[in-house]
């Protein structure tokens, strides 16, 4: 027990002295705050140009009705200057012709736009949302209605979605259940990936440059291998709480930040995060744990039995294919699972242990029955218990074999022979 | 009194036998030579011993106690297959080796501080293990097989990667640790250094042992009465009473002295004294030396009757 202490200390601590380790730890939050701040840039700075649209109007009922907005700029022309106007535009870029026709009311058509190449493409939608409301006043004077009345007619609807769960009547936060769903199944995910190929990459190396057989005359192989497998999961944990306090200090600051014109911004997020309060989040932080660590158990100790017992880096990639296909099903299964977190096929493959670490913590904010959970969970330890076992009976006989070509036979025997 | 007692241990992988009921003794204090071909199971023994992997059938004493899995504490062992971690600073990796072998906090690094300025290698300390040449290398391995102080030592094809003075080096140190109590197995194909270190030798070929015992007795025992005579004067071929005595003869000629050099094996049931007297006839005599077959001899003519045996 006690060598073990300094196997894991040396597999921690040579991946968190390296740069790369702290390169990728300050970058993704950096990353992170750069992807929000962009965001928040780009609704208040949309980056184009003011759109300078000119109107010819034939049917004369729109002298001057357009308002300059501040993304748009509006003058007038004289009939009959299409052409000299079009051949102006073909020099300049952000600039628009509106021709509007005589038109009956009944029948409006034969609006024409012209845009100069690369100008921005929200005027097209732009004017015809003001042309319909502009046609729709019009039409409701010929009837000889009150335009307020009508506005009275269009009722505002605001639903009240409420949740019943056993505690009685909840909030509904389905938006941000999507959100922590959906970035949680894709943590574990990322973080199974990688550090089960840190596990296969370490126990490669150690196999390849043959300093395993100094090691395994000091410790016993299983605990060697243990030993990365445990010392990797720290150094992932420890990325894990930096990430999370990086991003938590991030989002801090953001929201401390003067007025910078983004109120709408801050008002949406504002309410996104009263929202995040009705959920338990040390709960589904803690369930996170569970299901990394045991994700992570699960495929480390796999990928590790392949690292040892294959030669070279084609043969690890032929073996490791079939062990990743479950994880990518999982993946690619979170998307409809996000959106009816209780449906069959939902409830199954959070209870299989291989897809169970990102589908169950997809399902947790929404409120998984407790069995469900403690099956999943039971099932889970279970299989990784077993995985690790046979992982430890593979590594043994492999660590120690070269030259040879390895077959699933072979795999079978060091398992469940001597 | 044995460090190493190996009763009728057999191991096979599937269906291919590797050890068929070895038997061994190794004393305390000695330098045991492991020999045999390649693949003859001497890797696999290794590792029974080392307990990395385990034995289907016998028995391991160790110090006269049944082998357990912390007596790997008081071995050391440097295997054929040998790395390091490339990018583990020197001074580092031989802290976490010794740690796993049980030795920590200052001992280790006095010890460690100790062995590395023996060999040239305490500059290095916070070098990475990948900067250093592939002799430097192998002289860390030496010393992370030995820096734990432990009663027995196995070392397997410990020369190969060194120049002809770290060999030296390499040689008179384990003569100084086996002369301050250390036991050790030694597996090399290099007949010289058995000749030259081991006190006993063990042969085993296709997973049997072939021969056994003090390499001494072992060369007397496969010497075939052959003797080497010098003398000065001039050769004769007509030595009177000669088929009485020997069965092959073999005149080497005159040298540049003036000496004749004749090679003869001598019937089983003659000593050499009673030819003397038929040389001394024609002329005084320099020398003479009984040919002892060297251990190459000995290895090279069991493994080919072996050999000859199964065809």
């Amino acid at each position: 027990m006690n060598k073990f202490k300094y196997i894991i200390s040396r597999e921690y601590s040579v991946r968190v002295r390296k740069r790369t380790f702290w390169i990728l730890t300050f970058l993704l939050p950096v990353l992170y705050a750069g992807l929000i701040g962009f965001s928040v840039y780009m609704s208040v700075n949309p980056g184009y140009e003011k759109q300078q649209v000119t109107v010819i109007d034939y049917s004369g009922l729109y002298d001057h009705y357009f308002q300059d907005s501040e993304d748009m700029k509006f003058s007038y022309a004289e009939k009959g200057t299409e052409q000299q106007i079009l051949e102006l535009m073909k020099q300049q870029k952000d600039f628009h012709l509106l021709v509007i026709p005589e038109f009956e009311i009944d029948d409006p058509s034969e609006f024409k736009l012209s845009s100069c190449k690369n100008s921005a493409n929200f005027v097209e939608g732009r004017l015809e949302s003001e042309l319909s409301s502009l046609i729709k006043d019009q039409r409701i004077n010929a009837l000889g209605l009150e335009k307020e009345v009508i506005n009275q007619l269009a009722p505002d609807i605001q639903i009240n979605h409420e949740m019943i769960g056993p505690a009685g009547s909840e909030r509904d936060n389905t938006d941000q259940s999507m959100v922590v769903s959906s970035v949680a199944g894709f943590l574990i995910y990322m973080f199974v990936f990688i550090y089960g190929s840190l596990v296969m990459r370490g126990i490669h190396e150690e196999k390849q440059n043959r300093i395993v057989e100094i090691i395994v005359s000091s410790v016993k192989p299983f605990e060697l291998m243990m030993g990365k497998i445990i010392g990797v999961a720290l150094v992932g944990l420890t990325q894990f709480f930096l990430w999370v306090l990086f991003i938590l200090a991030i989002t801090f600051v953001g929201m401390k930040l003067p007025d910078m014109g983004v109120q709408n911004a801050q008002q949406g997020m504002d309410s996104f995060l009263s929202g995040m309060s009705a959920l338990n989040i040390p709960f589904i932080l803690s369930m996170f744990l569970v299901y990394f660590i045991g994700g992570y158990l699960l495929y480390s100790s796999l990928l590790g039995a392949i690292a040892a017992a294959v030669d070279n880096q084609s043969d690890m990639q032929q073996f490791m294919l079939p062990i990743t296909i479950p994880l990518i099903i999982a993946i690619v299964a979170m998307q409809a699972v996000i959106r009816a977190p209780h449906s069959p096929v939902a409830i199954w493959l959070s209870m299989i242990p291989f897809t169970s670490p990102i589908i169950m913590i997809a399902r947790v904010p929404f409120d998984v029955p407790l069995y469900q959970l403690v099956v999943s969970m039971a099932l889970l330890i279970v299989t990784f218990v077993f995985t690790v076992w046979i992982a430890g009976r593979i590594y043994r006989v492999g660590i120690l074999l070269h030259g040879t070509k390895i077959s699933y036979k072979d795999l079978w025997k060091w398992m469940f022979y001597n | 009194m044995n460090v190493l007692d190996i009763k009728d241990v057999s191991k096979s992988f599937g269906n291919h036998l590797v050890l068929n009921d070895i038997s061994l003794q190794i004393p305390k204090n000695k330098i045991f030579g492991l020999l045999g071909p390649n693949g003859a199971g001497k890797t696999t023994l290794i590792r029974i011993i080392n307990q990395i992997i385990t034995l289907d059938k016998g028995q391991i004493l160790f110090n006269g106690k049944p082998i357990k899995r912390e007596f790997v504490e008081k071995m050391g062992y440097l295997p054929e297959e040998r790395g390091l971690y490339p990018k583990m600073k020197v001074g580092e990796h031989m802290l976490y080796l010794a740690a796993l072998k049980g030795m920590t906090g200052a001992k280790a690094r006095e010890t460690i501080k100790k062995y590395l300025k023996e060999f040239d290698l305490y500059d290095w300390w916070y070098k990475k293990v990948e900067q250093l040449s592939k002799g430097m290398q192998q002289k860390l391995q030496f010393i992370i097989s030995i820096m734990h102080d432990p009663d027995f030592v196995i070392l397997d094809e410990p020369f190969t990667g060194f120049d002809p003075l770290n060999v030296e080096l390499v040689k008179s140190r384990i003569k100084e640790l086996k002369e301050q109590g250390t036991t050790f197995m030694l597996s090399t194909h290099r007949m010289d250094s058995v000749e030259e270190l081991c006190d006993y030798v063990t042969l085993i070929n296709k997973a049997n042992k072939v021969l056994d015992g003090n390499k001494n007795e072992i060369r007397q025992t496969y010497s075939k009465n052959i003797f080497e005579i010098i003398y000065d004067g001039a050769e004769s071929r007509d030595i009177p009473g000669r088929n009485q005595f020997w069965n092959s003869f073999e005149n080497k000629g005159l040298d540049e002295q003036g000496r004749t050099t004749i090679r003869f094996m001598l019937d089983q049931h003659v000593r050499v004294n009673e030819v003397m007297p038929l040389w001394l006839q024609y002329g005084d005599i320099y020398s003479v030396n009984e040919i002892i077959p060297s251990m190459n001899d000995i290895f090279i003519s069991l493994v080919n009757t072996q050999a000859d045996e199964q065809v």
